[in-house]
């Protein structure tokens, strides 16, 4: 039957059955369904299609599709990870580069402080120099010293005692600082050309400090931008 | 809570509510994936990926129908599956009895209220039906099952496939026109309610 039926009329029948056509697209076809018996049977053909394909009714889920946090996030799964990394690394660089700089601002705090005891410092390291032969020397004049100038010169040994002990307690780092005078009251000789030496040398660690300042600081921002656009695109 | 409520608190990101949705729309959506695919596995998991992105895209929807709009996705999913199915074909597993006999029908389509007569009868119709539909092109598959099968009408169907409802209109009528061609083939085991008239000859 379908086949005497041109497509045209086909679809006006499929959608009459589905009442979609207009008022008078509808009264078209009913005047036609009355004199056509063939189109009448096409549209009983069309009806008995219709009711088979809607007699399969609705299935029941074989199960629940109801989601668990982990499938949402599973999809992304690098994602948060990678989120959760570098948000943990931006934190620990923005804490650390806060430390350095307190230690750093803390430092320069003292500066009253800092430049007699880095100018005693290596002044001390030259008073050991100057004491090594100085006790030797001093080994040698007691043997010609007169007894009224011994006791002079035993303070004189001693003090040189006391300054290597000093120079030992601070360490093997001090022995790069440049070594200048000693302090005048020792009586040792000043040598003014050392100096000029105290800034370069006071400044290396500083300036150390400021490279790791910087390159937490840079971190901590990189680390954070990342963790910021991977959480957007998370949200996206 | 109502379905409007649930919708908000789900795009706030209240999963519980979600799924509470999922709950209520998932026969729907199942429905649409097995009858256009054909095949239990590959439609549970277009219907779990649907809702998976559904529930990424929540914030898009703004509102109408959200029966469509979820058939929407699940359409697309459908799509997606099939496509893949293509490119990597799958021999579908039928489920199998104690006695290693492929099942017609899995244990879930059984009503345990009918005789066994009618479930025969209703397998077998149900059986020629999903044949016929496998037959059609997925774009009329998608339309007949739309609106035979889901009950939507036009205008909601042509919102659901993104096509004017003139496509709808087109498609529909041609998919069940060869629909008839094809139950044809199985009068004999239609019941008589359903079975066609045989053509007359030209």
């Amino acid at each position: 039957m379908k086949e005497r039926i041109s497509r045209r009329t086909w679809e006006q029948l499929s959608a009459y059955v589905d009442g979609q056509l207009s008022a008078r697209e509808r009264a078209r076809v009913e005047e036609r369904l009355q004199t056509d018996s063939h189109l009448q049977q096409a549209l009983d053909d069309l009806r008995v299609t219709r009711s088979a394909v809607q007699s399969l009714g609705r299935l029941r889920a074989p199960r629940n599709f109801t989601l668990a946090p982990e499938m949402v996030g599973q999809r992304g799964e690098r994602r948060p990870r990678l989120f959760n990394t570098f948000r943990l690394a931006s934190v620990v660089s923005s804490l650390l580069f806060v430390v350095v700089l307190l230690g750093d601002l803390l430092g320069s705090a003292r500066p009253a402080l800092m430049p007699a005891q880095e100018v005693a410092a290596p002044m001390q390291f030259e008073a050991v120099e100057e004491a090594a032969p100085l006790a030797k020397s001093l080994e040698a004049e007691e043997m010609a010293v007169p007894e009224e100038a011994r006791p002079m010169v035993e303070a004189r040994a001693e003090d040189a005692a006391a300054e290597e002990e000093v120079v030992e307690s601070l360490g093997a780092d001090e022995t790069s600082v440049v070594l200048p005078a000693s302090p005048p009251e020792s009586g040792l000789a000043h040598d003014p050309a050392a100096d000029s030496e105290i800034p370069r040398a006071v400044s290396a660690p500083i300036a150390a400090i400021r490279v790791v300042e910087i390159v937490l600081g840079a971190f901590a921002l990189v680390t954070g931008a990342v963790a910021l656009s991977l959480s957007r695109r998370n949200r996206s | 809570m109502d379905e409007a409520a649930l919708i908000r608190a789900a795009q706030k990101g209240d999963l519980e509510a979600f799924n509470g949705l999922v709950l209520a729309y998932q026969d729907l959506l199942y429905n649409q994936a097995y009858r256009v695919i054909g095949e239990q596995g590959a439609a549970e998991d277009a219907t779990q990926e649907a809702f998976i992105s559904a529930y990424r895209k929540l914030h898009t929807y703004r509102g109408g129908s959200f029966r469509s709009w979820l058939l929407r996705i699940v359409t697309n999913a459908c799509y997606d599956e099939l496509r893949r199915r293509k490119r990597q074909p799958v021999v579908p597993l039928k489920p199998r009895s104690a006695d290693d006999e492929e099942l017609e029908s899995p244990a879930w389509m059984v009503d345990p209220g009918e005789l066994p007569e009618q479930a025969l009868q209703r397998r077998e119709l149900a059986d020629a039906i999903q044949r016929c539909l496998d037959q059609l092109s997925v774009d009329f598959r998608m339309v007949v099952v739309l609106v035979d099968v889901q009950g939507l009408d036009y205008a909601e169907a042509a919102q659901v496939i993104e096509k004017p409802l003139g496509t709808v209109k087109s498609r529909l009528a041609r998919a069940r026109g060869r629909m008839q061609d094809c139950l044809r083939k199985f009068r004999e085991l239609l019941p008589s309610a359903f079975r066609l008239r045989e053509e007359a000859p030209l």
